[in-house]
């Protein structure tokens, strides 16, 4: 592992990135947030220190009242108005929307409960003096800087009043004073908005020759085009017809013809390189279909992988075959996703393709379909992207993008880094353009779950 | 690489987030301004209450006899004349070069080939006969190949044509459409572009349908076996056309019931690819329909954000006329300004105080634009005393082959046909 590559990262295990050797000193990982009162004005800073497990906190605030204020992380990188839906109207920093809940816990509670029993986000009081000025300074492990309980791109509110650490939805916490959103320090990306309300941008694929970015709506299917250069987004294909009401794995093949995995409308769609459908590949009517990502290999076929129903499909001649009954093979499948994400090594004889919901990463060898798990450890991996002998896994609950470093012969690997880059919602899939990842911020949590944040988008970051 | 990225920290380093696309200008490209979503909300916010007052008036139904053509009006020079009677449930045509003419009766689920071989302007019993049935609900028809398409509810079927008009045994092309619910009548044509053109109304009045194929122009490949949604938002197109000088894909939408005699108008549409034309939340210029509950708000976002993501109608026409046909005049028979023009069929409203439609409507084009519609044949529906009174629903109109106009009646099973005579008998 180069010990320079650390740089802005987040290394597994802080205390080896730490270590000897080093070329330049591993920059910490660390946020600011600018809070501001709901004319915009700046009335305090809060900063946030990754340090092992934990965040160390430190918040400076003037012109509140004096006395206690409750302090909340809050779900949204956003302080606009927004309703509160306990009266329904639009309120100040309503944008910021609930208490950031990672454990799902739909309960507000104390700084020390567990977030299983709590809000995540629910930080201890801040006091503030007869001057109007107030600071606080504490570690908190209810949250992190990185994966599930990330507060990248989240939002920091203080209330005007005392916080009880009991009533639900907010102690009693009363209105939104201040507002400030989590910024990562030192930390170049670059988004690409979609236009919609319900993108939940799943998949993602870069025609190269073109320039354009693709990526499709699990919830809707429609599929936009994006110039990777502009940003300039078009609606390349709107979703919905006959195994079009979903759109999740997407690939771009030799031809430039856009492949679709269609979740669980259990087709393959094809389209022309104006978006106009070419091809729609049924798999046999079954319960439960869940077509999630796919691969085209250089002898012409394509893998699609089936999340829900045990077997690795393949397309050739444009028709869809069952390939490999995985009950056969060392891959089990259990309740959730299973197989997900799936890449092809540059001369097809491996796939590589991650179990979502057991971390294993498994190679399949194409000639004598023979199964070998490679590494576990990847829970969550969504879709992969393979540079070289490294091995990219987006991992959507856990907000992360993984770096895998694979041996020779692709059998092997070892998770080296993880990115959480400028926060990312529910990352599910990845692609490289240039020397940058594109990762797509699917909110896919939000299909079932709350309400999604718009613009919906994909994030450009440097190849780490 | 690490200079590059040290040098970029450095300059981020300088302003905060709003910078940050300055920043990244050296490596990445600019950053376009981006538009704004609407916001989903977890509860959308409360409109004003709204109250109709609508009407039901089905105006007095009556057979169609010769004697009531009088009371038809027809523009000057031009002169009306009826083919053929007791053609049941008749409602769109399709005229073939050699003068037959197909024609689907919903109702019965059929298609007939109507021939005048003797030339005397009359269908009569022996230029009839049924050449294919059993396809519930057909109603589109068009022609590819020596091959004719019937959109029929949930299935469009294929038939091979024979010379003296007979088809073959219907043949399934592609099927799983919407069920027809309240809308079950599909306009269908062959598009300039090599593909299937067929449009399937929504089930209900005025609320999102589970479907995503509802209430869409579906595009399908020419095997039948592909298909995309073309647009969407269209409540009941029946009728549509391209344009034959530009191109241009026109059609015409009925507007939700219920919700008074003037909302909202009956649509005239330039039917782009991707474009969502608003129903149920939008009528006309983007308007926001104040009647239609806000429970099904795809993405719990609001009615205004909602609707001015949608593309609004070109032209609009008298509410709950319910336009079923349209077709494009290509002939030589009429004055020179009808060329390239198109022509309307109305069926008529059940839903307003005064009634609309129960015409043949005349869309008007300049520069080839379409500019106006106004009432071409008319007087089919009539007040009596206090009494509304009807005795023809117009539905198919087609040109043929000598370049008149022709239109059913599907109430009565009338074919009507409109001659340019510039007042010469």
């Amino acid at each position: 592992m180069k010990r320079a590559a650390l740089i802005g990262l987040l290394a597994i295990g802080l205390a080896s990135a730490g270590g000897a050797g080093m070329t330049m000193p591993p920059a910490p990982l660390s946020a600011a947030a600018a809070l501001r009162d709901s004319a915009g004005q700046v009335l305090g800073q809060a900063t946030f220190k990754q340090m092992g497990m934990g965040v160390q906190v430190t918040v400076t605030v003037s012109g509140l009242t004096p006395g206690q204020h409750g302090m909340h992380i809050h779900e949204y990188g956003r302080c606009t108005p927004g309703i509160d839906p306990a009266v329904n109207m639009v309120v100040p920093f309503g944008g910021a929307g609930g208490h950031f809940d990672p454990g799902m816990s739909h309960n507000h509670d104390s700084p020390t409960a567990d977030d299983k029993y709590g809000h995540g986000g629910d930080l201890p009081v801040i006091t503030v003096g007869a001057d109007g000025k107030g600071s606080a300074s504490f570690m908190t492990q209810k949250v992190s800087l990185t994966g599930m309980t990330g507060i990248l791109n989240r939002s920091i509110v203080i209330h005007a009043k005392p916080d009880d650490y009991n009533t639900d939805p907010s102690g009693m916490s009363g209105a939104r004073e201040r507002c400030g959103i989590i910024t990562r320090d030192n930390f170049a990306a670059r988004d690409y908005p979609l236009p919609g309300a319900q993108d939940f941008p799943e998949g993602v694929a870069y025609d190269a020759a073109r320039g354009l970015i693709f990526t499709g709506s699990a919830a809707t299917g429609d599929i936009y085009a994006i110039n990777a250069q502009s940003g300039e987004t078009s609606l390349f294909s709107r979703g919905g017809a006959l195994g079009r009401a979903s759109a999740l794995g997407l690939k771009v093949d030799a031809q430039g013809r856009l492949w679709v995995a269609g979740g669980a409308t259990g087709a393959v769609s094809i389209l022309s390189l104006d978006g106009a459908p070419v091809a729609t590949l049924m798999t046999p009517p079954s319960p439960d279909p869940y077509l999630n990502d796919l691969i085209p290999t250089p002898d012409g076929s394509v893998y699609v992988t089936d999340s829900t129903r045990p077997m690795l499909w393949r397309v050739r001649d444009m028709k869809i075959e069952p390939w490999l009954d995985l009950g056969q093979t060392p891959i089990k499948y259990g309740p959730g996703i299973n197989l997900n994400g799936i890449v092809a090594t540059p001369d097809g004889r491996y796939l590589l393709t991650v179990q979502l919901n057991t971390g294993e990463l498994w190679r399949i060898d194409t000639r004598s379909k023979a199964v070998k798990k490679v590494m576990g450890g990847l829970v969550h991996g969504d879709g992969l992207l393979l540079d070289g002998r490294t091995l990219y896994v987006a991992r959507n609950a856990d907000q992360v993008v993984s770096k895998v470093q694979l041996s020779a012969d692709y059998a092997s690997g070892q998770l080296t880094l993880e990115e959480p880059a400028r926060g990312l919602r529910y990352p599910s899939t990845l692609i490289m353009v240039g020397g940058d990842l594109v990762s797509t911020q699917s909110q896919l949590d939000k299909l079932t779950d709350g309400t999604p944040e718009t613009p919906f988008k994909l994030t450009r970051f440097k190849k780490f | 690489m690490l200079l590059s990225m040290t040098s970029r920290r450095c300059l981020l380093a300088l302003g905060a987030a709003l910078t940050l696309s300055i920043g990244l200008a050296q490596t990445l490209p600019a950053q376009t301004t981006p538009k704004t979503p609407p916001t989903p909300q977890p509860i959308i916010p409360p409109e004003p209450a709204a109250t109709v007052t609508a009407t039901r008036l089905e105006p007095v139904a009556l057979e169609f006899t010769p004697d009531k053509l009088s009371r038809l009006k027809v523009p000057a020079g031009f002169q009306l004349k009826v083919m053929a009677t007791g053609l049941g449930n008749a409602r769109s045509l399709l005229v073939m070069p050699d003068g037959g003419i197909y024609l689907s009766r919903m109702k019965q689920g059929d298609v007939w080939y109507l021939k005048d071989v003797n030339g005397d302007g009359q269908i009569e019993n022996v230029e009839r006969k049924r050449v294919a049935q059993n396809m519930s609900s057909a109603h589109g028809m068009s022609v590819r190949g020596g091959k004719l398409y019937v959109a029929a509810e949930k299935t469009i079927w294929v038939m091979d044509m024979a010379k003296d008009g007979s088809l073959s045994v219907p043949r399934v092309f592609a099927d799983g459409f919407p069920d027809a619910g309240q809308h079950g009548a599909r306009g269908m044509h062959w598009g300039p572009d090599g593909y299937l053109y067929a449009a399937f109304g929504s089930t209900n009045n005025d609320s999102r349908t589970p479907n995503p194929e509802e209430a869409t122009m579906l595009r399908i490949s020419p095997d039948g076996k592909s298909r995309e949604i073309y647009s969407s938002g269209l409540r009941h197109t029946i009728g549509f056309g391209w344009h034959p000088v530009t191109g241009v894909l026109y059609g015409f939408d009925q507007g939700s019931d219920w919700h008074g005699d003037n909302i909202p108008p009956e649509e005239m549409n330039v039917i782009e690819r991707g474009k969502n034309y608003g129903w149920p939340f939008c009528y006309g210029d983007k308007n926001p329909d104040p009647y239609v509950n806000l429970s099904s708000m795809p993405g719990k976002v609001t009615k205004a954000e909602y609707c001015a993501q949608t593309q609004g109608s070109l032209l609009n026409y008298t509410a709950h006329a319910a336009a079923i046909d349209a077709a494009f005049y290509t002939g030589n028979q009429f004055p020179a300004d009808y060329k390239n023009s198109m022509f309307v069929a109305y069926r008529g409203s059940w839903n307003r105080s005064e009634p609309s439609g129960y015409q043949i409507a005349h869309v008007t084009f300049s520069n080839n634009q379409p500019t106006t519609i106004t009432p071409f044949i008319s007087g089919f529906v009539y007040q009596e005393g206090d009494t509304w009174k009807q005795f023809g629903r117009v539905a198919g109109v087609a040109q043929y082959t000598d370049g008149s106009l022709l239109f059913t009646d599907d109430q009565s099973g009338v074919l009507y046909r409109v001659l340019y005579t510039g007042g010469q008998k």
